[in-house]
């Protein structure tokens, strides 16, 4: 039987949750990454139109409950300088960046 | 948990429910729903994404006791998580997608009378514990075991009210021919029970004609997928039919097969490509579109039928209901959601 939550008086129920499968990393993240010494910091560039969505919150998803990683997310939302500067600075200290594109 | 009402609160607080009130797990009630199953509690029916949950069939019988089933059911659950894992599914997908699809289950062969589904009229919207319970275990195994939460990371941009609980049943006497769901998709015998899964959008309810030749309420059923308005018109995919009991009638005093009806709806469901050409969403992602498209499309054609399909045995066609209009689910075009049938196991007790 799974982990009872214990009640103080009339009854104990089990969790639903079932406990998490996590996936063999081919090859596992660096453990260093941040000059804090604190979790991997992944960027993730949001670059396409429909459908976008279920990509990048799967793939932050993934990154932050599998991979123990913090994840920073960007928009691509138009091609100007200004944009490209903002997301160079967001991207900075990443391990990696990881471009979700549409299909 | 010291009281029944302590257990609501605390079943939200730690998001164990996606809204709806739940009932308290217990230990004991875990315990009479596996006792419905004959495999071992520890037994990994699957990996439920996109939290990567393992489904035990314990884990299974947990979300089945909050949803309120009867331990008979546990069968037909476990099947139903067996199908929704399969790789053809997608379920990563049909969990995160910002479109509205839900996984429903449609339950085929003698369990639909044992466990007392309602296949006739409002099958889709309760009047049995089956399909309510059973479409709500599943919704829960799917919520808590793969955390598909509202928002994040489930994108959908609606939803649709079949994701509380979304199981119908095949109503076979009425039917227009005499084999269930499954053995009409080739696996088992008319003694087996299956569960058939597919990710589409919420019913619609498509109108009929009375004493009128049954290929007039083909036609309609057809007209009513010729839109513009879901996947199936641009990158096709799968789509389901439930014929309602009037219209199924229909189709077998006419003398429809199963393949002529398949084959009629694949030439008469869908678009030109020149009516695409209306919709901003082809535009938008025609390339993609284009890509997926089979050789017998002529994408420079204005004139080429493009079906809602990609071939007659796309349609996925079951019974139910009253005597009036037939259902039509649009499934998630090529993405995914593609029907995955899945034998139930018997009983414990049962003869099998």
């Amino acid at each position: 039987m799974g982990k009872c939550i214990e009640g103080s008086a009339m009854f104990s129920v089990v969790s639903p949750l079932g406990e998490i499968r996590r996936p063999r990393l081919r090859k596992p993240l660096p453990r260093r990454s941040r000059p804090d010494g604190g979790r991997p910091l992944v960027g993730l560039l949001e670059n396409g139109g429909g459908g976008i969505s279920l990509r990048t919150s799967s793939i932050q998803q993934l990154l932050e409950n599998m991979y123990g990683a913090d994840v920073v997310v960007q928009q691509k939302k138009n091609r100007s300088h200004e944009a490209g500067d903002t997301m160079l600075a967001a991207f900075s200290s990443c391990w990696a960046v990881i471009c979700a594109v549409a299909e | 948990m010291a009281s029944l009402d302590e257990w609501i609160e605390f079943s939200y607080e730690h998001a164990w429910t996606d809204g709806l009130p739940v009932l308290p797990p217990t230990p004991e009630a875990v315990r009479r729903l596996l006792d419905g199953v004959d495999l071992p509690s520890d037994r990994v029916v699957g990996v439920v994404p996109p939290r990567g949950g393992v489904a035990t069939v314990e884990a299974i019988a947990v979300n089945a006791a909050m949803a309120g089933c009867l331990p008979e059911y546990m069968p037909v659950i476990v099947a139903a998580i067996e199908a929704l894992v399969d790789e053809r599914f997608n379920l990563h997908g049909v969990q995160c997608t910002a479109h509205a699809v839900q996984p429903l289950v449609i339950v085929s062969g003698p369990a639909v009378e044992r466990l007392g589904f309602n296949v006739g009229p409002g099958y889709f919207g309760g009047g049995s514990r089956a399909n309510a319970t059973i479409g709500r275990a599943v919704r829960l195994v799917l919520w808590n075991v793969g955390g598909g939460h509202t928002g994040n990371p489930d994108r959908s941009s609606s939803a649709h009210p079949g994701r509380y609980t979304f199981c119908i049943g095949e109503n076979l006497p009425a039917s227009p021919w005499p084999q269930p769901l499954h053995v009409r998709r080739g696996q088992g015998s008319t003694s087996d029970s299956a569960v058939t899964v597919i990710a589409c959008e919420a019913p619609r309810y498509v109108s009929y004609g009375a004493r009128c030749p049954a290929v007039q309420n083909l036609a309609n059923i057809a007209e009513a997928m010729s839109t513009l308005s879901h996947n199936n018109a641009y990158t096709q995919g799968e789509l389901l039919v439930v014929f309602s009991a009037g219209v199924a009638a229909g189709v077998k005093n006419d003398g429809w097969s199963e393949e002529a009806v398949r084959d009629y709806l694949f030439r008469s469901a869908g678009n030109t490509v020149g009516r695409l050409g209306l919709s901003p969403y082809f535009h938008k992602v025609r390339d993609s579109i284009l890509s997926q498209w089979p050789d017998y499309i002529d994408p420079d054609d204005p004139n080429c039928f493009v079906p809602v399909v990609r071939h007659p045995s796309g349609f996925v066609l079951t019974t139910a209901g009253g005597f009036a209009g037939s259902v039509i689910c649009s499934g998630w075009g090529a993405n995914g959601g593609l029907s995955v049938t899945r034998l139930v196991r018997p009983e414990v007790g049962e003869d099998g």
